[in-house]
């Protein structure tokens, strides 16, 4: 069953805003590598890469990240994507723009 | 369908390169710091020798003294020049470092600090100059807001370095490491037993090492595996649970050591896991 984190991030014209779909299946842990940088590894040895645009003392993004794919795993299989607002962002009431989104999200 | 151990792990609160031992200790005359962060029971790890310690005092900015914990063989006699450490707090959570700046009955004046944003009443101070302790019973504002600490004992005068921690609360957090999809919960070959893999049945060699703080220093046979033992009973029990639940809480496992050269903070309390790398 396929789950995703839905997060905004910058494209590559790192202007735009975007929603990314990051998979939470199979992930074995999640880490905070420095104070802007969680990678989720996958049982395939893949890691993803989240760079957020606000520096956070470690574990708190790591914990932020863990606790939105815990919640979204706990849902019915027909809720696919669950919205995942990075530490540090905001967003617009009016406009709905996310302020602060990811710089960029890899995957190697 | 994911399902996860919840693993408390402890916070790294220091790390830094030992300059040259003067005894069984931690010298660190580069960074100069103990002092503001490090508290007797912390846990050292040389992670370049592969030894761990706990600190039996802080003697000042640039030396830690250590007891050399775990196997006997795979203990150190002090931390050699140009290893890489790693500091834990598995007992009490530092809160607030300084410097008083003013002398007032029972009271801890430092203008820098704003203690509202981190510290709380029962929350325990060392005057590390003074040598002696009391508790934080209210907070004020002299100055700046919330720059004052009451405090139980009338101990702090101007000048006077203190620290300030949260006591009996491990400086840690909780990780989730995947239960499923699990090929193999096994015992590493690490000098100090002090190690457990968890291995993927993925299509790479994806896999989990628990680091943890092996103390004793002749551990019967069912202790060398008792948790890599508790770690695959709780993958087993977390397996049992309705899909809803995601995560399992690892209830722990007690390390049972009293012998008389194991650390006495560590003894008859959980072990404290120090490390998790997934490669």
């Amino acid at each position: 069953m396929e789950k995703f984190l839905s997060i905004p991030v910058l494209d590559a014209n790192g202007a735009n805003n975007q929603e990314q779909l990051v998979s939470i299946k199979d992930v074995v842990s999640v880490t905070q590598t420095s104070t802007t940088a969680v990678t989720l590894a996958y049982i395939n040895t893949k890691v993803a890469t989240l760079t957020f645009a606000v520096a956070t003392a470690p574990p708190l993004l790591a914990v932020s990240v863990q606790n939105a794919m815990s919640e979204a795993l706990k849902t019915g299989w027909t809720n696919v994507a669950t919205k995942y607002f990075p530490v540090g962002s905001t967003t617009a009431p009016t406009t709905g723009i996310v302020t602060n989104p990811l710089a960029s999200i890899a995957i190697n | 369908m994911e399902k996860y151990l919840n693993i408390p792990i402890l916070n790294v609160v220091g790390t830094g390169t030992s300059t040259a031992p003067t005894g069984v200790t931690l010298d660190d005359t580069t960074l100069s710091n103990f002092q503001s962060y490090v508290l007797v029971g912390a846990i050292v790890f040389d992670t370049t020798n592969n030894e761990m310690y706990v600190v039996t005092a802080v003697t000042s900015n640039t030396v830690l003294a250590l007891n050399a914990i775990g196997l006997t063989a795979g203990r150190g006699t002090g931390i050699a020049t140009g290893a890489t450490y790693q500091i834990f707090s598995p007992e009490n959570r530092v809160q607030a470092f300084g410097v008083a700046d003013a002398t007032e009955a029972s009271r801890l004046i430092d203008t820098s600090v704003n203690f509202g944003l981190s510290v709380r009443i029962g929350d325990v101070v060392n005057d590390i100059t003074g040598g002696v302790s009391t508790t934080v019973t209210g907070i004020e504002t002299t100055t700046n807001p919330n720059d004052t600490l009451i405090v139980a004992d009338d101990i702090f005068v101007a000048g006077d370095v203190f620290i300030v921690y949260r006591a009996n609360q491990p400086d840690q957090f909780m990780k989730m490491i995947m239960s499923s999809n699990l090929k193999m919960v096994a015992n590493t070959a690490d000098a100090i037993n002090a190690q457990v893999l968890l291995s993927y049945a993925g299509n790479g060699a994806e896999a989990t090492t628990l680091t943890y703080a092996m103390s004793k220093a002749a551990p019967t046979a069912t202790e060398l595996v008792a948790m890599q033992t508790a770690l695959s009973d709780a993958v087993t029990e977390s397996l049992l649970t309705e899909w809803t639940a995601v995560t399992f809480d690892f209830p722990g496992l007690t390390n049972p050591d009293t012998d008389a050269t194991n650390a006495p903070s560590l003894a008859n309390k959980e072990y404290f896991f120090i490390g998790s790398v997934t490669a």
